[in-house]
């Protein structure tokens, strides 16, 4: 028996899938070096407490959305007040939070940083000037991703002393009503990538001065209209990862 | 079924409307609420600060019913806070579903005169 058992813990996954079982399932939230992982179909609750014992009621709305990374809990994002709380919604078998693109938000406490970043996102057309999706705080550091840069398309924005200044725009105007994975891979340069394909680069970017980090908008009067099905950010790049973070941006959205 | 509210205050009474949220329990301080800046073309000076929220039928008619002069039964310190906010709000109410937020935002922005700041990062 002993012998049967020992056989059976030490089988590695990898000759399980030679032999014809299926792969581990991917999980984003037990990535090296994940901060923070938030699912509209999970964690919403109806107090701006950072807990909340109340879960949000479709076509409700939503006072704190949690970070699903174990022990990141104060990653939580709270709406630092009622008219700052998104609502709730589900449509075909999917959950998203909507943001009213006036001044609904979610602050958190991740720290000023570059994050690599991914999106599962619908962004409302007939919007212009700056429209953030998230940023960090910005003293020397940080990052701010745009759903509408002013001129259009998403993209980053950057910053003398983080090495440029001025809008650094995808090649996509993403604001088109349609679901879409937006990505950042690499931390103080990289790729963007629009629904899993390369869609430009940039080399610097830069969080929004003097305002806390948040998710839903790049500073309190830059806030996008969008649904926000999904979002998570790493301290480092998704490298081999990012096919299957973007399979999961992707499962997120109808 | 929550209700789309748009609620907009003179530059001068923002401090006060962010004190009477505090003071319902709707927001924290220093005053989250009144945080969208107005101005007749978009320029400063602001002269306007609003906001949207999803709000229950009783508060609608808690600020109608305070634009007619009826108040809750609150403490007379917010109760005189709430007449000075009163009288410089403009507020408007739609069901969820008659239009987006951000299209009752922009209409009440039209009807009064006012464009919303572009802030740069």
């Amino acid at each position: 028996m002993s012998h049967l058992l020992r056989r059976r813990i030490y089988v590695p996954h990898a000759a399980i899938y030679v032999a014809g079982g299926a792969p581990p399932a991917f999980d984003i939230t037990a990535l090296s070096d994940i901060v923070a992982v938030y699912d509209a179909a999970q964690g919403t609750y109806v107090e701006r407490t950072g807990g909340g014992s109340t879960p949000s009621s479709v076509d409700g709305v939503v006072g704190t959305w949690r970070n699903l990374v174990s022990g990141g809990s104060a990653y939580h994002g709270v709406a630092p007040s009622d008219s700052a709380r998104g609502i709730l919604r589900n449509g075909s078998g999917k959950a998203w939070i909507e943001f009213d693109g006036v001044d609904d938000r979610y602050l958190t406490a991740w720290p000023e940083a570059e994050y690599a970043v991914v999106a599962a996102v619908r962004i409302a057309s007939g919007q212009s000037g700056y429209k953030g999706i998230m940023c960090t705080d910005f003293t020397t550091n940080g990052i701010a991703l745009y759903g509408v840069l002013n001129g259009g398309n998403w993209g980053v924005y950057g910053a003398a002393g983080v090495g440029g200044t001025g809008n650094y725009p995808a090649n996509t105007n993403a604001k088109d009503d349609a679901d879409h994975t937006l990505i950042l891979e690499g931390l103080s340069s990289g790729t963007f990538y629009f629904d899993g394909a390369s869609d430009g680069t940039f080399d610097a970017h830069q969080g929004s001065a003097g305002d806390p980090s948040a998710l839903g908008s790049s500073g309190p009067s830059q806030c996008c209209a969008m649904r926000l099905y999904g979002f998570a950010i790493r301290s480092t790049a998704w490298g081999s990862d990012l096919a299957n973070v973007h399979a999961w941006a992707a499962s997120l959205m109808p | 079924m929550m209700i789309s509210a748009v609620l907009i205050l003179p530059a001068a009474l923002r401090d006060a409307g962010n004190q009477l949220s505090i003071a319902m329990g709707r927001d924290d301080p220093p005053g989250h609420t009144y945080v969208v800046p107005l101005s007749a073309d978009g320029q400063a000076p602001v002269t306007h600060y609003g906001c949207h929220a999803w709000v229950t039928d009783g508060f609608q008619l808690m600020i109608e019913t305070a634009k007619d002069g009826t108040f809750p039964d609150w403490p007379p310190e917010m109760t005189a806070l709430a007449q000075l906010v009163i009288g410089g709000l403009i507020s408007s109410f739609k069901q969820d579903g008659e239009t987006t937020p951000a299209e009752h935002f922009s209409g009440v922005l039209d009807a009064n005169g006012l464009i919303q700041l572009n802030v740069s990062p």
